[in-house]
């Protein structure tokens, strides 16, 4: 049996620092609950972790009036669950959180975590979509921003290189007349992954839908946005008839594959049901009063 | 194979394990509390459930080195220390059958007492949503919430709340 | 609920239970938790395919690596049937994927594992055949090359006398064609019940010692005695010499045995002079144990508009997968339980037949025939009243199974003769439990009509349904001994076993009872075979019926000799005295002395005693021999989202009789038991087989989803009706019904769609998806027919 080797970082800056000089001869470790499945059930067995829990500088939801938010990268779902800026104002996002596993899991499970394991079905990726988040990139190479659309490449796989590591998310700042939404199809109610994710983020300006960004999960190998969606809604008053046709343009940008949580036509069915709630629930949101959609 | 020091149940154990063994793992099978079930060891079912500085995690996800530092509590710790007193909330499973197989009983006893040690007075829909990641195959579920509620009055009321 | 409580004194209270301290605080030990020193780690290699010789196997770079003391294969273990089953104990030949090829024994689970990678396999694959109904055509592969046939005809270990030429069990009473004549109308209709894991919170764990030429089993395990037979023929021990410990076992819902891991370790601990410790992982489990099987079920019921069933037709088609170790159980409860007793039909032909095929084999689960029948005969029922424009509850209250309809012991079903006997008097408050749990579910307020939701919300759906069912308690032999120690407690020894289902409650409740003594002061000790007399463990709730019936006459045995100890100082003939709260009093006056007293004089007080065996317990009124069923009601409101095809339930009332109650929180939990499990076999528990290689797909909980806190209906809104009416079996008339809740609700969540949306599901799963496709295949079926 080999000897493995921990390296435990105490600071951001000490963290970039030895993740530059291991690059892909160590495997992170934050939260661990994705790292540990992998070593159960894909055989992974690092030779060297870095363990990044004694990091004390990456664990914060900050409220920036000017600029949004700026969450660090070891904050927790749990933390992100119950943040009251993001319930709040962004709350497409704590929702999504919500939903990551059970309360336990989410006491561990961080949000740089979920990102970096890339899977489709991720939750909180949609709803960072849709709220125009970006992503800072650290390490080897230096220091780039990379919005969350452009991280990741397929399922488990992102664009940070070896001897780099995600630090920070920054969300631009949200207007009271734009309200978000994150609904998911699961099957039950407890932990679970999702067969459909879809958030949405709408802003409405005299009844005219001024500003909206969709975005799926666990319909494609990453998680996207709905571009045409999008177009059929912007500019418009939104109606029953508008959000369906928004629906199904949502379901054909979708590349849903056949899987053990669902199918690939159950996927297609779903799509246009919860993109059309998710924006109507933002709408109601942006406006202060429900919004039924038939 | 690495050397580590715990602070289980407010008491100190070194112990010598491989790098790459789960909480769970050095609990039951180093220090020999084997109270912390596997049910699932996936991280799907939080009967490995612990509290960690008071709030649970699972323990079959964590690595015990990450541990080191910080305090664990086990369902063995869970009775008063010096009096053997079983705490509320095991006093109303006991009282009311709140177990049937019990594997997911310890799990569940942890997450209910950090649940009530931050909401003294939850709803039941509350105690449910808290409690969404523990499985129990026994389907004891509504008995369980029922136990909780026992003990969330008898908490209060000994806390001297109305 | 029925209060009969005043009459005793412990009996019918819900104290708390025998386990619970040890359980609440860790104390309690279950068998992975066993640590002996100098133990070894057991692991079982297995097979990738479905139907496979093992041509070659070496194991040499397995046996070489540091701290592997043993491994097994087909080469030098015995050549041993286990369980009864076609297999050996390590084959030449494996049937399905998963079956176990080596075993290896090591220091550490580690090196064990490290071990089973060593091991090098060559398999020559063979034709295997999944689908069981493409195994019953004439040019299926043959799940076994050499049965020469997929439609089980039973073994040299194993017959089945009734099979008939073609392979099918048949139950027939009176004339079918000539009842289906006479109706005034008659429907059919063809319904899958889905497989279920039967998922234990423990994965299977024994722990293996040799005490000289004695061998010790812990065994987390149901069927202690079972096990011990098994282990003495397959290592060819006196059955003298082995002992096996199931304390604490752990639920396994239906025959949790430790399959093969028992006899393999005990062999690798006897080879190596080390205990062997055994653990299944998580996916072993799921694919190295067995399950709830699936069924294809016709069911065709003839109806007269009064409401009278006339004739009822099933056929069941089960999916045995590779060989079983209780072969036809399951069937035999279905066509005599479901399909031939539980509704009044003077014409009734109930047929099955078991097909071989290379996926895991069935085994027992929770209702073990009863649930998967009626999944499909009372979806069938309802449309049986529809026909007829009836209400489903007027229609089940006037058919359904009471007082004096024939009955029968399910194992003559396969072995014959046919003798029937009847129902007991206890089921005459069938329609009252009927009446009952509509009556708590607000049906009549509720209800609207055939074809008609309960409520409409824009694409939701509201719908309620009923089903029912009985579930026959088994009466197998059992032991049971009472002793008394000095300071006038007493020890009760049983076979039987804790699994989580109050065990060690329920039978310290009834000797209390008898004897007069508290509750607290009753000493469970079970399971161990050195000690505690025989009993097949517990299965087919027979636990009540059986075991705690056997300790119930011990327990008088003991009183009457109390009695005559104590009438010698009191000075009164036994028959005028009496036993309670520690005393024996004569009757009617206060002259008592203490049971502590005679226990501390006369301390070889003991008592024996055996359960009435079945065939004597014979109705007062007709002199029949009486068979035992408990019935549940189960009534369930859901909600469907057009949409999406979600369904919740949203309210749930569910019947049930006890015969008598010993424990009313203890049933209450077995009815949540048997509701939540029902509720997850059809709404989130899908069993993926792989179609061409049989592979279990979803051996894990991320993607085998379990009903959680979230998933069942508030506490308010389930309610469940407990009625008590004394059985002729077991003791205080108390009768075994913790399978019963299983049975009703997958059926009354059918019934309940079928009522929000109008169309029938036929499918086994109820899950979104399934929903959908259900109500698209209705469109179009309209807008053909349209």
């Amino acid at each position: 049996m080999s000897q493995t080797e921990r390296v435990s970082p105490r600071s951001r800056q000490e963290a970039i620092a030895v993740i530059s000089e291991y690059g892909d001869k160590a495997r992170v470790i934050a939260g661990g609950t994705d790292l540990l499945i992998q070593m159960k059930k894909k055989g992974v067995s690092p030779r060297i972790f870095i363990s990044f829990d004694a990091i004390g500088d990456l664990d914060y939801i900050r409220n920036d009036d000017e600029d949004g938010v700026r969450i660090g990268v070891l904050t927790t779902m749990r933390s992100l669950e119950h943040s009251p800026l993001l319930r709040s104002r962004f709350s497409a996002l704590a929702r999504s959180a919500a939903t990551v596993g059970g309360w336990a899991l989410r006491n561990r499970a961080t949000i740089g975590g979920n990102l970096c394991n890339a899977s489709p079905a991720a939750d909180t990726v949609p709803a960072l979509m849709v709220l125009g988040a970006v992503l800072r990139i650290e390490g080897a190479g230096g220091e780039r921003i990379v919005p969350v659309e452009e991280f990741f490449l397929g399922p488990g796989r992102t664009v940070l290189k070896p001897g780099q590591m995600l630090t920070e998310i920054h969300i631009p700042k949200l207007f009271p007349d734009q309200g978000t939404a994150y609904l998911r199809q699961t099957r039950t109610k407890g932990s679970d992954l999702a067969i459909v994710g879809a958030a949405a983020m709408v802003g409405m300006e005299e009844e005219i839908v001024s500003d909206v960004r969709i975005a799926l999960g666990a319909v494609a190998p990453t998680p996207i946005r709905a571009a045409t969606a999008e177009a059929i809604l912007r500019g418009k008053k939104p109606t029953d008839q508008l959000l369906n046709e928004a629906g199904r343009a949502a379901a054909a940008a979708s590349r849903p594959i056949d899987d053990l949580r669902g199918s690939a036509e159950y996927r297609r069915t779903v799509v246009p049901i919860l993109v059309k709630r998710a924006v109507a629930q933002a709408i109601g949101q942006a406006t202060g009063e429900a919004f039924a959609c038939r | 194979m690495s050397d580590l020091v715990l602070n289980v149940n407010g008491s100190t154990y070194e112990v010598r394990a491989k790098v790459t063994a789960t909480l769970a793992d050095v609990l039951r099978e180093q220090i020999g509390l084997t109270g912390t079930k596997i049910f699932c060891n996936e991280g799907e079912c939080g009967s490995c459930t612990v509290l960690m500085d008071g709030i649970p995690v699972l323990s079959c996800l964590m690595l015990a080195l990450q541990a080191e530092g910080r305090e664990i509590q086990t369902i063995e710790g869970v009775a008063d220390p010096a009096t053997g007193d079983l705490h509320p909330i095991q006093q109303a499973f006991v009282d009311h059958s709140g177990l049937q197989c019990a594997v997911c009983v310890p799990g569940i006893i942890l997450t209910g007492k950090a649940l009530l040690d931050e909401n003294p007075n939850p709803t039941e829909q509350e105690i449910k949503e808290a409690l969404a990641g523990n499985l129990c195959r026994c389907g004891n579920y509504q008995r369980m919430t029922e136990c909780l509620l026992v003990a969330a009055d008898v908490m209060r009321a000994d806390a001297g709340h109305d | 609920m029925q209060a009969m409580t005043k009459a005793f004194s412990v009996l019918g209270r819900s104290v708390p239970r025998k386990d619970a301290l040890e359980k609440v605080t860790g104390a309690a030990r279950y068998i992975p938790d066993i640590q002996l020193p100098n133990m070894l780690h057991a692991k079982f290699l297995r097979s990738p395919h479905a139907h496979a010789k093992v041509t070659n196997i070496d194991t040499s770079a397995a046996e070489a690596l540091p701290g592997v003391r043993c491994v097994l294969t087909h080469r030098n273990v015995p050549k041993v049937h286990p369980h009864r089953k076609f297999e050996f104990l390590l084959g030449e030949t494996v049937h399905h994927p998963g079956a176990e090829v080596a075993a290896v024994a090591a220091q550490t689970e580690d090196i064990a594992e490290a071990a089973l990678e060593l091991i090098e396999v060559e398999y020559e694959v063979l034709p295997a055949i999944i689908d069981f109904e493409k195994a019953m055509g004439p040019d299926a592969p043959l799940a076994y090359q050499e049965y020469g046939t997929n439609i089980f005809r039973g073994t040299k270990l194993v017959a089945i006398p009734r099979l008939e030429e073609d392979g099918w069990l048949r139950l027939e009473v009176g004339d079918i064609e000539r009842g289906f004549a006479d109706a005034d109308r008659v429907v059919e209709g063809t319904n899958y019940s889905p497989m279920q894991y039967n998922c234990s919170p423990l994965p299977r764990s024994t722990v293996c010692e040799w005490m000289g030429h004695k061998l010790i089993c812990w065994a987390d395990t149901q069927l202690p005695l079972y096990l011990l037979r098994d282990l003495s023929q397959s290592l060819g021990l006196p059955q003298s010499d082995v002992r096996v410990i199931a304390n604490y076992a752990v639920g396994g819902y239906g025959g949790k045995t430790p399959e093969k891991i028992a006899t393999l370790s005990a062999i690798m601990a006897k080879r190596t002079g080390r205990p062997v410790k055994a653990v299944f992982s998580r996916a072993e489990d799921f694919i190295g144990t067995h399950r709830r099987y699936d069924y294809k079920n016709h069911n065709k019921i003839g109806v007269k508009k009064d409401g009278t069933i006339t004739a009822i037709h099933s056929r069941i088609i089960a999916n045995w997968g590779a060989d079983t170790a209780v072969p036809y159980i399951g069937q035999t409860i279905s066509i005599l339980g479901a399909c031939s007793t539980l509704y009044r039909s003077p014409n009734n032909k109930a047929e099955t037949v078991g097909v071989l095929t290379n996926i895991l084999d069935y085994g027992a689960m929770n209702g073990f025939g009863d649930p998967e029948a009626l999944y499909a005969l009372e979806r069938v029922v309802d449309e049986a009243a529809e026909a007829i424009d009836m209400d489903p509850v007027a229609f089940r209250r006037k058919n359904c199974m009471r007082y004096g309809d024939r009955a029968m012991v399910n194992a003559q079903v396969a072995t014959g003769p046919i003798e029937w006997g009847i129902v007991g008097p206890d089921l005459d408050i069938f329609p009252e439990l009927i009446e009952k749990c509509a009556e708590k579910a607000g049906w009549k307020d509720t209800w609207k009509g055939w074809r008609t939701p309960v409520a409409v919300d824009g694409v939701r759906r509201r719908g309620i349904g009923i089903a029912i069912g009985t579930h026959h308690t088994e009466n197998w032999p059992s032991s049971a001994i009472v002793e008394m120690n000095q300071d006038g407690s007493a020890n009760v020894l049983s076979g039987a076993v804790e699994i989580g289902q109050g065990y060690a409650t329920a039978i310290s409740q009834v000797v209390a009872e008898v004897i007069g003594i508290r509750y607290e002061d009753v000493n469970p000790i079970l399971a161990d075979t050195n000690v505690t007399p025989a009993t097949i463990g517990n299965v087919a709730s027979t636990g009540v019926s059986s075991p705690i019936n056997a300790a119930r006459v011990a327990a008088e045995g003991v009183k009457a000799q109390l009695l005559n100890l104590a009438a010698e100082r009191l000075n009164a003939p036994a028959d005028e005295l009496e036993a309670r709260d520690g005393s024996i009093y004569v009757k009617g006056t206060a002259n008592s002395v203490p049971i502590a007293d005679i226990c501390f004089t006369n301390w070889q007080i003991t008592g024996t005693g055996n359960n009435p065996p079945a065939h004597l317990i014979k109705d007062k009124k007709t002199g029949e021999v009486i068979h035992a069923y408990a019935a549940a009601v189960t009534i369930a409101e859901v909600e469907v989202d057009l949409e999406t095809g979600l369904v919740d339930v949203i309210r749930i009332t569910s019947a049930h009789d006890t015969g008598r109650t010993i424990n009313p929180v203890i049933v209450e939990n077995h009815i949540d038991l048997g509701l939540t499990m029902a509720a997850g076999w059809v709404r989130s528990e899908e069993y993926v087989v792989d179609s061409n290689t049989g592979v279990m797909m979803n051996p894990n909980f991320v993607d085998y989803k379990l009903m959680t806190f979230l998933d069942m209906p508030t506490r308010e809104n389930t309610q469940k009706i407990i009625m008590e009416k004394p059985s002729a079996h077991g003791p205080f008339g108390a009768k075994g019904m913790s399978e019963t809740p299983m049975i009703a609700l997958a059926p009354a969540i059918a019934n309940a769609i079928y009522n929000a949306i109008g169309v029938r599901m036929h499918s086994g799963s109820l899950m979104p998806a399934n929903i959908l496709k259900a109500m698209k295949e209705s469109k179009l079926a309209t807008a053909r027919s349209g």
